[in-house]
Order: structure tokens, then C-alpha cells, then sequence
């Protein structure tokens, strides 16, 4: 009897210390402020688009936070003007040189701490030969191309499409053969994707690449952009790795960083043009009213 | 050679005729012989049966002889004989009886040292029935890897998986074998199942440290694995109904020369719960493993080994609808040997095994455009001779050749990656094991390695175990061993794993183990086990996460970027593991079990992972506590209670399985960013709003403490000579919510952008049942 009374409490305990849900504390690291910056120079134009933002203690309220203040962001020995919410510090790079070194330096205020940053990156500097930039009218599941040359400075090419109104179920394209619209809907949350590496365009060869565009790409009849960009390593590094900081098993990993002091980030020079092109329903309706207002953009439309 | 030699008596070489008894140990059932077999010589020395069933020892003149011969899920048999009666020099044939299937529950049989004294033995390793297997706790299936962890030093790294991690090794340092065939692809359903049942196991013989130089090739664990029944009177036959697979397994003994034993196991989840819910995928898997013995002549043997796993999952979104958006996954193992031994003389014995092991697994998810074909072939050649050249020392030596081949083809719309590796390994090894008086056990060996990629470097890998009996009731023993790797995986969440070859750019890894313990018997029923380890890792190669930033193509095609290396594969590091395992265990009676702890103290430190700092890696659980309990319920409770409230005596074993680990680490960002654009950032960058993580450095937060207690409840009753034991079992009966990691989000509200981070569980509370059949 002792044996089983020892064997049941014992039991009762373990039962008992099996039971609950545990909860994990996130906070009590060493929050230390930082910069977060996505700095891209455009080598065609010189367009120079910085944003910086801050970073905030894991499991704390953001709201309570407030934005980094006094930021000065220099770049190459030029302040950058703050220009809005969206395109925060943006400026023209007036002087350019194939491959000449730019320095990036932000400081300015978190949370009362001074903070600076740098980094540096070589200039891509040049144009990329390429389509026009609009490619005209097409329906759904018609053959959409155009073409990139590659150039000698650019290691690294991404495709982003992007429908300028997604909208919703209304220009959904319902006869796809892929996804209702509901399938869509969860499937966009995994599967779709915006930027497309271009991994078979490369510096050494001087052809050039015609892009084919998929009809799993296109889900919406509307106006689509095409934007195409050629970068540096620093540029390659970004799309490749900064996605994929957490694994399966729910560990982080340190993805690639271009800046030194308190700040984290991307900054590179890319070449960046742009396309754009119509996705219609029926192109004949357009046809129509296109003849009835004496509009002459037949040359638009493909020899169907 | 010179080391071995040191170890080696000059007395040796002037032998005296010392008087030899020898014999083999066979099943009764079908007069195979019994591999493994525990002989002890008057209640002290110790031996081992190769895997012919033979054994021998040197005895003294006119003396009186006892022998007490054990194998698990047989009868134990103590013989006596007199001096005269084995003088003339011919072998004993020992037969033993197989359990009856209601006899008292036997206690996984962990030898955590050496007890050996034959040509078979693996060094320093555990000896683990089928049977035993059986009674542990599992998830709706049978188990081999789900039950070794509840052992001390083996663990997992969460719920989902059944990969064991071993004394701070990864799962692709374990050596891995069924009946002479090596297995790649040791999970099925993504990891939740092993590919071993357990119903068709006659033993399992795992070592975590220190085994002997005929094995190799990996850096952690030895496990060899016997398939088999051990039941009933020939020939017999299982079936094992669970909520997820039907399983049947049979032996059949053909005119006492050929043994036959098989078994199959299918999940049913296609053909039955796919058929009432959409939601549910159409996968299935199978195994089965084929094995026959052949007994040709008193002195050869041929074995002849198949083993095929296979995974199939046809994935629709929706099965309904006719817009087919899903994918086609399967991977497979097929493995096959043949094996022949021969003996010699009762004192030169000679095995050669041809063996190929192949892994194949295809994706295909047309909608992304994404196909993956990755494959191995491996042909192996193992050949070994031994030779007792005294009844004090043995020697055996041998060779091994291995042509493995990987082949990983992943097509994307623009990129494919194409990359084809083989390699040759040549291995020979010398192993021998000196009796240097009644006390003393000596084995040391070597393992010379080279290995194609690294033209014609040599390797070598000493190893050595000591172990000293005072008698039957304490054991102390020290491993040292150095061992190579020539092989690595990469873990995939969802996908089949990925293995690659040692090349110029994956150079070998390599670690050294130390390891001592001893082992005491109190009475007949009690054994505390004690082992301190210690493990040095070098050139450890783990999965480069980055990888993709890191590589450039190789050539391109017309509309593709062709990637054909390895660089940049892994990232190379070190690391230690040092630890403790204790456990005590009752071995008989009404209640029997174990009580175990383990502490594991493991550092790595990884190339460009913060700092270069030693950090605790993801799987690794400081404290272990498991607590495994079987009791004869009516038995105990006749003990306990008045005799005319108990009557009846059914065999109603209820088992009780609870772990305690100490909280896993895991790298946790520190602090996040986040952009108040989303919607601009979205599509103009690609990233997500809240994509940028700020990590200060690795593992820098322990979960909660892991705790779970599982139970299982099973009867035999007996119908017309046909066993049927219904089981229910219960995961997780506490249901904790035991955490596996944390996800991070945000959401938008009136209050402004709020962080959302949130838990993710592992497996909740799960019941099943399930019905054996044997006869």
C-alpha cells in the first residue's frame, strides 16, 4: 500500500507540473538605439531616395515612442533635405563618376541618445538600355515582354511588378487558371511575389535580355509597373537576404549590414528604370472607343 | 600498428594451452543464432555473441562451470557443466526460449560500457529490445527515435521532430543502420514519424560515444539496428492497428535452413479522414523491410536485406475546385545488402557485405515553376576477418569502400541549381580486444580514412576503451576516440533534407570523444549508471542562411543562371559539449522503469555569426529529467489490496513517461524597425513593414522549460492462441503548452502601430488507441 500511495502522489505531482502555459518574457534586453536606413542611388538619374527610421525595444508599444529627431543625413559631403513621411530625405546627386566612392553619414537624436552611422558604396554610374518605358494594352494570358541590356557595373538584377490599383474581387481575373479569389487571397500572402531576382541577366555578356512576364505575375486588370533595377553586391545582399533574417525553427539569423556605428541597413547604387503597360478585360471595347474618338494609338495595340 | 601493440603482453606471444570453452547461442524457434547475447562465465566474466551466435572463454582446469545466458525477449537459461563434459573441444550449442508474450515487462537493458568478449561488439552502446520499445509512450505511432529519447543524452528539438540529437551532435551525425543497410531519409510526414516502427525490431544497439573503429564516418552515435520478431513459436505474425497506419510484420521459419521476416506499415490518412475533410492533404506514407537468412552450411551464412521508405503528398489548395493551385512532393529511401559469413575455425571467422543505399525525393509545384529532384546513390563494400588468436586476445581487422553520389537539380523560373558530387572513401580498420586478467578489458583500434576530394590525405582515427569489472555488480570504464565526417545535411523546414559531400569547399569535420563512467547492479533489480563525456568539435559545418547573397552562377543558359558549387554551402566553425548523464533503473518486479538526468553544457561558435562567440545552439537542453515507469497494474494492486477485492489477473501494464528539459535558447531580435509607409514600402522595396530585425547576439533567450507526461495503457488477452493487446496512449496528458518559438508582427490600430508577438506551441494534448495482433 505505501508503494502505492508514494506511486500516486508522485504521479499527482508530475500531472500537476505538466499542466499550463508557460508565458516568455521578450523584454529586459539591451536595447541599444539604432538608425535603420534603405539608401538607394540611382545611377541613371542620380536620384537619391534615404529613409531612416528608428528602431524600437522588442515588445514595447511604438506608439509611445517618438520618431528620431535633429537627423542630419550627408551625403557625399551634401545635406539631404527631409522631403516627406514617404520619401523622407531624397535629393539629386549632381556630380557623378563611375565607380567614385560615396559616403553616407547620418547622426541626429533617439530617445535623447546621439546616434551616427555611416556607410559607403561606389557609384554605379550610367544608363541601362532597355524598352520603352510604356509597353501598351494587352489582355489577360497574352505574350508581355521587353528587353534590359546588362550593364558592366551591375551585378545584380530585380524585376518588381506591381498592379497600380490591385483593387479587389471586381478586376480580379476571375479566369485565371490558377486561383479563385479566395485562394488568392491566402496564396498572396506566401507564394506571389513582388520582386523577381533576374538571375540570367549578367554584367559579362552584351546581349540583350528579353524579360518575358508570366501570367503569374498579373492577377488584376489594371495599369502595372514595372520596376527594373540593376545593383551592386550591397544591392544583391539586400534582396537576398533581408527576408529570410527568421528560420523554420524560429531562430534568427544577423542578415547582411552596410553600416558601421548605430545604424543598420542598405546603402547602394542601382540602376533603376521603369515600365508600365495596361491589362485589360476585352481590348476590343477599347478598340472601339478608341476609333470613336479619333484616336490614333492603333500602333499600341498588338497584331492580334 | 606500434599503438596497438603497446597494448599487447608479451605473454600473449607465449601461450600456454589454456582449456577454451566456446559455443553459440541459438533461438529455439528456428535455430538462428542470437547476435548480442549476454554469456556470463560463473557469475563474473562476461561475453557477447558475435553475430554467428559464437562465443568463448578460457576457463581453469577442473573447475566447475556455470553459465548464465541472456538476450532480450528470450528466456534467460543457466547451465552448469562439468570440467569433462566440454574437454574434447567441440562447441556448445545453447538454445534459448523466446518470452512468452505475457511475461513480466523487461527494462530496456542500457549497458552504458562495454560488456563484451566477442568479434561483434560496437564499443561503448546500449543493447535495447523491440519489445521494450513498444511500451513507451508515443505520438498515435510506434516509435524507434520518439522511444530512445527518453533516454538519458538524447533529445529533439521540438515536438514536430523525431531527428535525435545526441550528446550535442546534429541528427546527420548519427550512423544509422538497419540489418547492414545505412538510411538517409530518416523521417517521415516532415519530420513527425522515424521510418522505424517498432513492431518488427528484435534489437537495437545504440552507442552515443566511443564505438569501435569498424564504424565511422559520422561524429556522434552508432545505431544498429536488428529486424525481427522475437514471439512466438514460428512461424509468427503481428498486426498493429493505430489512428494513423496499419502495419503488419511476419517470420517464418523454411526447413530449419532460411528464416524469413518482413514487415509493412501504411498510413491510412488518404484513404480514410482525406475523404471527409477538404483540409486534408492526400499523403501517405509506407515502409517495409525484408530479410533473409540463410544457413547454408554449419559454417556460412548469407543474409540478404531490403528496406524501402516512401512519402507521397499530392496537395491541392482546393479539391474542389478545378483551378488546380498545389503541388506533388514525394522522397524515398531503397536500400538492399547482401552479406555472407563464414567461419573459418572456432577461431577465424570472415564476413563480406555488398550494400547500396539510395535516396531520392521530387517536388514539383508548377504554379511557382519550382521543380527539385535531389538524389543519392551510395554502393559500400564492407569486408572484415577476425581471428581469436588466444582465448585472451582477439584481433580483427577489415576494410570498407564507399562510392557515395549526391545530386541536387532545383529549377526555378531563372535559376537552377545543378550540382553532382561523388566521392570515394576507402576506410581499414584493425580492432582488437585483449583480456588482460579476469578484470580488465582492453579494446583499441584504428580507422584509416582517405577520402577522393582530399587526394591523398589519410586519416586516422585512433580509438580506445578500457573498462574494469571488480564483478558482476560494478563496472568502470574510459572511451577516447577521434572520428571524421565526410558528409553533411541541410535541414529544411518543409522539404526533404538535402545532403552534400565533403569536397574541396565542405572540408571533413572532426571531433574527439572522452568518455568514463561506471555502471552498478544492486540486488537483481536496481543499476545506477553514471557517464561524464566530453566532446571537441572541429571544422563543424552548419547551414549558411545567407547563402544566397553569397554565390554567383557558374555558367548561365539561355534562360537561366546555372549555380554548379558548393561554396559558400555552410559556414565553418568549433565547438564543445560537455556533459553528465545519470540514471537509475529497476529492472524487475511489478514496477520497473528508470529515472534519468542529463546535463549537456554544448557551445559552437560559427564563422560571421555575431562576433565569432561561442553561443548555445538551438537544440540543445542543459537539463534533461525523464521519468519512465511501468506497472502490472492487477499485480501491483493484489500487492497492495486485500486478495478477495482483486481476482483476476490480466496483464494490464500502464506506463508513464514524463520529461523535464531546461528552456532551449534561441536568437531573438533585440529590437525591430518599423515603417509607418507600409503600403508604399510593400511595393516599392518588397519588404514587409516590419522586415527589419535587429539581433544583438546569439542565443540570447531561453524559452520556458519543456515539461510533458505522456501515458499508455495496454492488456494482452489471449484468444485461441492469438495475443491481442489494445493500447490507448495519451501525449502530452497536461496538455502543456509547451513554447517552440516566438513569431513577431505588427498591427495597425487607432492607437498607433502596436507590436504583436505571440507564441508558437508545440503539440497540444493528443489521445489515441490503437490493437496488436500477434500469433
Amino acid at each position: 500500500m505505501k508503494i502505492l500511495i508514494i506511486w500516486c502522489i508522485a504521479f499527482s505531482i508530475l500531472i500537476f507540473n505538466s499542466c499550463g502555459d508557460p508565458t516568455v518574457s521578450v523584454e529586459g534586453f539591451d536595447y541599444k538605439p539604432q538608425f535603420i536606413v534603405d539608401a538607394f542611388i540611382n545611377g541613371v538619374d542620380g536620384d537619391c531616395q534615404i529613409r531612416v527610421k528608428r528602431n524600437f525595444p522588442i515588445g514595447s508599444n511604438i506608439s509611445e515612442f517618438k520618431d528620431a529627431d535633429s537627423v542630419v543625413v550627408i551625403l557625399k559631403g551634401v545635406r539631404l533635405p527631409y522631403v516627406s513621411k514617404y520619401d523622407m530625405y531624397r535629393g539629386i546627386l549632381k556630380f557623378r563618376f563611375q565607380d567614385s566612392l560615396i559616403d553616407l553619414n547620418i547622426s541626429g537624436y533617439i530617445d535623447g541618445k546621439y546616434c551616427k552611422t555611416s556607410a559607403k558604396t561606389k557609384l554605379l554610374h550610367g544608363a541601362l538600355i532597355t524598352s520603352d518605358q510604356y509597353l501598351g494594352y494587352f489582355e489577360y494570358g497574352d505574350s508581355i515582354s521587353f528587353y534590359v541590356g546588362a550593364h558592366n557595373n551591375a551585378t545584380f538584377y530585380t524585376m518588381n511588378i506591381y498592379p497600380q490599383s490591385p483593387g479587389g474581387e471586381y478586376n480580379f481575373i476571375h479566369k485565371n487558371p490558377y486561383l479563385t479569389w479566395e485562394q488568392y487571397q491566402v496564396a498572396s500572402k506566401g507564394f506571389i511575389r513582388t520582386v523577381i531576382p533576374l538571375y540570367n541577366i549578367h554584367e559579362s555578356s552584351e546581349e540583350v535580355f528579353t524579360i518575358h512576364l508570366k501570367d503569374t505575375y498579373t492577377w488584376f486588370y489594371t495599369t502595372y509597373w514595372i520596376e527594373v533595377t540593376g545593383g551592386d553586391q550591397n544591392y544583391k545582399d539586400y534582396v537576398m537576404t533581408s527576408k529570410t533574417g527568421m528560420e523554420f525553427d524560429g531562430n534568427f539569423h544577423a542578415v547582411h549590414n552596410d553600416f558601421d556605428g548605430d545604424g543598420v541597413g542598405v546603402f547602394t547604387s542601382v540602376f533603376r528604370v521603369y515600365h508600365y503597360f495596361n491589362l485589360l478585360e476585352q481590348i476590343r471595347v477599347l478598340y472601339n472607343l478608341n476609333n470613336t474618338s479619333n484616336n490614333n494609338n492603333n500602333e499600341l495595340f498588338r497584331n492580334r | 600498428m606500434a599503438f596497438l601493440l603497446l597494448f599487447v603482453p608479451n605473454k600473449l606471444f607465449a601461450q600456454e594451452k589454456t582449456p577454451v570453452l566456446s559455443g553459440y547461442v541459438l533461438s529455439v524457434v528456428n535455430n538462428e543464432p542470437l547476435s548480442g547475447a549476454t554469456v556470463r562465465l560463473n557469475r563474473s566474466a562476461g561475453a557477447i555473441t558475435d553475430e554467428n551466435g559464437y562465443f568463448s572463454f578460457p576457463i581453469q582446469a577442473n573447475a566447475g562451470i556455470t553459465l548464465t545466458v541472456s538476450f532480450i525477449g528470450f528466456q534467460s537459461k543457466v547451465i552448469s557443466y562439468t570440467h569433462e563434459s566440454f574437454t574434447g573441444g567441440q562447441p556448445l550449442n545453447i538454445y534459448l526460449q523466446p518470452d512468452t508474450l505475457t511475461t513480466k515487462i523487461v527494462v530496456i537493458e542500457a549497458r552504458s560500457g562495454l560488456d563484451f568478449d566477442s568479434l561483434s561488439i560496437k564499443g561503448n552502446g546500449d543493447m535495447i529490445g523491440g519489445k521494450e520499445l513498444n511500451n513507451i509512450p508515443r505520438i498515435l505511432e510506434s516509435d524507434l527515435f520518439r522511444g530512445l529519447q527518453s533516454l538519458p543524452g538524447i533529445t529533439s528539438i521540438s515536438d514536430y521532430s523525431s531527428s535525435m540529437y545526441v550528446r550535442g551532435g546534429t541528427p546527420d551525425q548519427n550512423i544509422v543502420q538497419l540489418d547492414g543497410n545505412e538510411i538517409y531519409q530518416l523521417e517521415h510526414a516532415f519530420g513527425l514519424f522515424s521510418v522505424f516502427h517498432t513492431n518488427n525490431i528484435q534489437s537495437v544497439f545504440l552507442s552515443k560515444g566511443g564505438f569501435n573503429a569498424e564504424y565511422g564516418g559520422r561524429l556522434s552515435s552508432l545505431m544498429v539496428i536488428s529486424s525481427g520478431l522475437n514471439t512466438t513459436n514460428s512461424p509468427s505474425f503481428v498486426a498493429d492497428f493505430s489512428l494513423l497506419t496499419v502495419t503488419a510484420a511476419f517470420q517464418v521459419p523454411i526447413k530449419e535452413m532460411f528464416t524469413l521476416s518482413g514487415s509493412i506499415r501504411r498510413s491510412y490518412i488518404d484513404i480514410v479522414y482525406a475523404k471527409f475533410s477538404k483540409d486534408i492533404p492526400e499523403y501517405y506514407f509506407y515502409d517495409g523491410n525484408l530479410k533473409l537468412d540463410a544457413r547454408l552450411t554449419k559454417n556460412d551464412k548469407i543474409s540478404l536485406s531490403i528496406f524501402s521508405s516512401n512519402d507521397n503528398l499530392d496537395y491541392l489548395m482546393d479539391k474542389d475546385m478545378k483551378k488546380q493551385f498545389g503541388f506533388f512532393y514525394k522522397w524515398k529511401n531503397l536500400a538492399g545488402n547482401i552479406s555472407w559469413q563464414h567461419q573459418f575455425n572456432n577461431s577465424l571467422n570472415s564476413s563480406l557485405r555488398i550494400a547500396y543505399t539510395g535516396y531520392h525525393s521530387v517536388f514539383d509545384f508548377k504554379f511557382m515553376e519550382m521543380n527539385e529532384y535531389n538524389t543519392i546513390h551510395e554502393l559500400r563494400g564492407h569486408g572484415s576477418v577476425s581471428w581469436k588468436y588466444s582465448p585472451d586476445f582477439t584481433i580483427k581487422t577489415g576494410f570498407e569502400i564507399k562510392r557515395p553520389e549526391v545530386f541536387l537539380d532545383q529549377k526555378w523560373d531563372m535559376l537552377e541549381v545543378d550540382i553532382a558530387q561523388s566521392a570515394m572513401q576507402s576506410v581499414a580498420f584493425i580492432n582488437t580486444i585483449w583480456n588482460a586478467g579476469k578484470l580488465v578489458r582492453l579494446e583499441s583500434g584504428f580507422r584509416l580514412n582517405n577520402y577522393s576530394y582530399l587526394n591523398s590525405a589519410i586519416m586516422a582515427e585512433p580509438r580506445l576503451h578500457v573498462e574494469y569489472n571488480t564483478d558482476e555488480e560494478l563496472r568502470l570504464f574510459f572511451s577516447i576516440g577521434k572520428y571524421f565526417q565526410f558528409i553533411n545535411r541541410v535541414p529544411r523546414a518543409f522539404f526533404a533534407n538535402v545532403w552534400a559531400l565533403s569536397d574541396e569547399n565542405i572540408l571533413p569535420s572532426s571531433t574527439m570523444h572522452y568518455i568514463c563512467g561506471f555502471e552498478k547492479n544492486f540486488s537483481k533489480q536496481y543499476n545506477v549508471g553514471l557517464e561524464l563525456f566530453y566532446k571537441n568539435y572541429t571544422r563543424i559545418q552548419v547551414f549558411n542562411q545567407n547563402i544566397l547573397g553569397q554565390i554567383s552562377p557558374d555558367e548561365y543558359s539561355e534562360d537561366r543562371a546555372i549555380y554548379h558549387q558548393t561554396k559558400s554551402v555552410f559556414l565553418e566553425g568549433d565547438g564543445k559539449v560537455i556533459g553528465g548523464e545519470l540514471i537509475g533503473r529497476k529492472e524487475n518486479g511489478i514496477i520497473t522503469g528508470w529515472l534519468s538526468y542529463a546535463y549537456t553544457y554544448n557551445k559552437n561558435r560559427i564563422e560571421s555569426f555575431a562576433g565569432n562567440e561561442y553561443f548555445t545552439p538551438r537544440y540543445n537542453k542543459e537539463h534533461v529529467l525523464n521519468a519512465y515507469c511501468n506497472i502490472m497494474v492487477f499485480d501491483l494492486a493484489k500487492e497492495v489490496l486485500p486478495s478477495w477485492i482483486i481476482k483476476s489477473s490480466l496483464p494490464v501494464i500502464f506506463s508513464t513517461n514524463f520529461v523535464y528539459a531546461s528552456g532551449q535558447f534561441l536568437t531573438a531580435p533585440t529590437s525591430m524597425g518599423v515603417d509607418s509607409a507600409a503600403n508604399v514600402v510593400v511595393f516599392n522595396s518588397g519588404k514587409n513593414a516590419y522586415s527589419t530585425f535587429i539581433l544583438a547576439q546569439q542565443a540570447n533567450l531561453q524559452l520556458p522549460p519543456y515539461i510533458r507526461l505522456d501515458i499508455r495503457l495496454s492488456c494482452d488477452f489471449l484468444y485461441h492462441d492469438i495475443l491481442i493487446t489494445p493500447y490507448l496512449q495519451v501525449f502530452n496528458i497536461g496538455n502543456r503548452k509547451n513554447v517552440w518559438f516566438l513569431t513577431y508582427d505588427i498591427e495597425g490600430t487607432s492607437a498607433g502601430i502596436q507590436q504583436r508577438i505571440a507564441k508558437s506551441n508545440m503539440l497540444p494534448i493528443l489521445p489515441s488507441i490503437g490493437c496488436k495482433v500477434q500469433f
